[in-house]
């Protein structure tokens, strides 16, 4: 987390929709099922494989920011297929174009 | 058995030790080596050999035998000179072969070569052609031949007449099948129940009954009965109508009792197919077949499942309706456990459903490598794909987000159809590829091909992902105004999807109010959702609380609201919405995400702390300390 945080990433704590304190704020985000799903695959492969990831629902906004920070830092490709789509993050960048 | 050549005290000298060992054959490489022999031996040129030759493998299920009797008749016999009105029962064979096989049209032609070359036609002759053209829907040759008959006077034979019934009613010429009908002197059970079935496969079930109840009693049979049971049973509220007769019966037989669970089922009414099923005096596997259909269309996958246990003798039509109904509950996993084990039984090979099926479970659970595998054995047993298998195949890779294959497989098919060309287009869309899409869309009509709704859903869906507005109002008033077809639903919350995500809500809600139909939820809530990505809570929130009023038990629309009002950090109302789902007992659909490795699916659920791994994976989250681990290559 630091690392990405390093490349310029921060919780963007519109996306935690609680009344609640931004450090909390900030703990419910990193804790959505797509970047647990994330981190528990970048553990468990090699480097250089895709990670292929599905969602239930709509991949919200913040976890698509972290996870384009992922992709770049990690130098690995994650598909997340959604609810409506698809998203090819690849160094840094959403195959979405940050519109779905 | 071709071993049995080697043994010098063979009969060679017997026409019928080579007819029977012709039979025998299976192969062309077989009827080769005979055919060899025939022509070394002399016996080709016996005529009355050649006749029995002709006709009896005309009629064979293997087609090399098929093919060999055609050759040496139309070799030794069709042209050969003949006696003046000689019995046709050779090229009667040779028709038979045609009309009844795989080629029906080829059927007519040969009949008109018979005309040609001057041969007499019987009635056995235009009864085989007649059920050749009604196989092919030739409605226009029929008549000539029905020309043709009435000026050989044959016309006053039933058979012949019950055959042009047949054809007409096959054709869908029913006003014209049933003056024809209406004029016969005489009739019988035949006749009659070729008008039903053809009245009861058209709809017009009144018509098929009315006719019902003025037959004859002794022409009435259980054909009769049935036609009008799987008639009524097949609408969706002919099913009292349908238990009515099947009681009455004199008597039932399978395809009755088949029929009346096949109406329960497509009413929803399991308790009565049930009953049915244990009253049944025997079960085939149709039968089993629509219970298990049956308990799945109604999500009772378990209730399914257990008939599926119980049932003596399983085959692939029960297993494919297993299959089936795990797919269309979601439970692709069992699905392809089902398929796993009908590939490792002997007796159970995957049929062209099975695949098709199993495709759909493969689409649905995203595993592109077993995908992959049922495409190595489409191509390894030469399946052509320019039919369902290759939709299925262009959607499963799209859905497994293999794009680059999909295209793929869509530009090696020939003769592509509308479905081949809706799948890619709905592949594209979801990977976000709305340019190409549309682009396809201008191909299609540059090719002639011509679009129809699922298209347009496509490509609208396309233009939403990418916010193609521009394109989006023109594949719509393309689909109006040149190809005249409806806007449905679909359609209209597509549109209001593609202006909504743009950030133009108020030419969305104009939209909704121009519809000239009525809005659905899905509609609503796609503008909905479009409010609460820009923050406009004042179309936003009347269009909640529409959205409340139609279903108070969706709690995405509850969600929506209540994320509305926090982006405002209007935070008493979030309360109030809350507090509202409360007590209507919803609760918000968790996110759950899914990943596979090495075969196995692991589940995460927000705040999830269920994994065996979930201490390394929070620390990750949290702990900034530990960059390496991330890279780090599994053990």
């Amino acid at each position: 987390m630091d690392r990405i945080r390093r490349e310029g990433y921060t919780p963007d704590l519109n996306f935690a929709l609680h009344d609640v304190e931004e450090e909390t704020k900030e703990k419910m985000l990193s804790v959505h099922s797509e970047k647990l799903a994330i981190v528990f695959g970048l553990m468990n492969s090699g480097p250089g494989s895709v990670i292929r990831i599905k969602k239930n629902l709509r991949v919200c906004g913040d976890c698509h920011t972290a996870t384009k920070f992922i992709s770049k830092v990690t130098e690995r490709e994650i598909i997340v297929r959604d609810a409506l789509r698809f998203h090819h993050f690849k160094e840094g960048i959403c195959s979405c174009g940050d519109y779905w | 058995m071709l071993a049995v050549f080697a043994n010098s005290n063979q009969q060679w000298n017997s026409t019928h030790q080579t007819l029977l060992l012709l039979q025998k054959c299976k192969t062309s490489n077989d009827v080769n080596q005979i055919h060899a022999r025939m022509i070394t031996s002399g016996f080709i040129n016996n005529t009355n050999f050649t006749s029995k030759v002709i006709t009896t493998l005309s009629s064979s299920p293997y087609m090399p035998l098929v093919e060999f009797a055609r050759y040496v008749f139309f070799a030794r016999h069709a042209f050969r000179m003949r006696k003046k009105r000689e019995d046709p029962y050779l090229w009667n064979a040779i028709i038979k072969s045609y009309s009844h096989g795989v080629e029906p049209k080829q059927a007519l032609i040969v009949f008109c070569l018979m005309l040609e070359i001057g041969v007499c036609v019987d009635k056995f002759s235009l009864s085989l052609v007649l059920k050749a053209c009604s196989r092919v829907g030739l409605v226009k040759e029929g008549m000539q031949i029905h020309g043709l008959l009435r000026k050989m006077e044959l016309g006053s034979y039933l058979f012949l007449q019950n055959c042009l019934i047949g054809l007409y009613v096959k054709c869908g010429c029913l006003e014209f099948a049933r003056q024809f009908f209406d004029r016969m002197p005489t009739r019988d059970s035949v006749s009659f129940n070729s008008m039903i079935d053809g009245y009861v496969k058209c709809g017009n079930i009144d018509s098929a009954r009315e006719l019902f109840d003025c037959m004859p009693t002794k022409e009435k049979n259980l054909i009769s009965w049935n036609s009008m049971i799987s008639g009524y049973a097949k609408l969706g509220d002919g099913f009292e109508s349908a238990s009515e007769l099947f009681e009455k019966m004199p008597e039932r037989d399978l395809i009755s009792w088949n029929s009346m669970i096949d109406g329960c089922v497509k009413c929803g009414k399991m308790n009565d197919a049930q009953a049915l099923f244990k009253r049944m005096p025997k079960r085939d596997v149709v039968s089993w077949a629509n219970m298990i259909d049956g308990y799945a269309k109604l999500g009772r996958v378990d209730l399914a499942r257990a008939l599926f246990d119980q049932m003596p003798g399983r085959d692939v039509i029960a297993c494919n309706a297993m299959m089936g109904g795990y797919v269309q509950n979601g439970y692709c996993k069992e699905a392809l456990e089902i398929f796993h084990d009908m590939q490792c039984e002997r007796d159970l090979c995957p049929n062209d459903t099975s695949l098709l099926i199993v495709l759909s479970a493969i689409a649905q659970s995203g595993h592109v490598d077993k995908g992959i595998a049922i495409h190595g054995y489409l191509a390894k047993n030469e399946f052509p794909l320019n039919g369902k298998h290759g939709v299925a195949l262009i959607d499963m890779y799209s859905k497994c987000g293999s794009i680059e294959d999909a295209i793929s497989v869509f530009e090696d098919v020939e003769g592509k159809n509308v479905d081949h060309w809706n799948a890619v287009i709905n592949g594209l869309a979801i990977h976000g590829l709305g340019e190409l899409a549309f682009d396809l869309l201008m191909e299609m009509e540059r090719l002639s091909i011509e679009p129809d709704d699922i298209t347009f859903i496509g490509v609208l869906h396309a233009c939403g992902h990418v916010g193609l507005v521009k394109e989006g109002l023109l594949c719509f008033e393309l689909m109006r105004r040149i190809h005249k077809v409806e806007p449905k639903l679909q359609h209209y919350g597509c549109m209001v999807d593609i202006l909504g995500r743009a950030g133009h809500i108020e030419e969305a809600r104009n939209f909704i109010d121009d519809m000239p139909i009525e809005p659905n939820d899905v509609i609503w809530r796609s503008l909905l959702s479009a409010c609460k990505n820009h923050n406009n809570l004042n179309v936003g929130e009347p269009v909640a609380e529409r959205l409340i009023g139609m279903d108070s038990s969706n709690s995405s629309s509850y969600v929506l609201l209540s994320n509305m009002f926090a982006g405002h950090s209007m935070w008493n109302d979030v309360r109030r919405v809350r507090v509202m789902m409360k007590e209507r007992n919803l609760k918000k659909i968790p996110g759950c995400s899914w990943i596979e490795l090495e075969g196995i699916v692991h589940e995460f659920f927000v705040q999830n702390k269920s994994h065996l791994q979930v201490g390394e994976i929070y620390s990750t989250l949290d702990n900034p300390g530990t960059p390496s681990s991330l890279v780090t290559p599994c053990n």
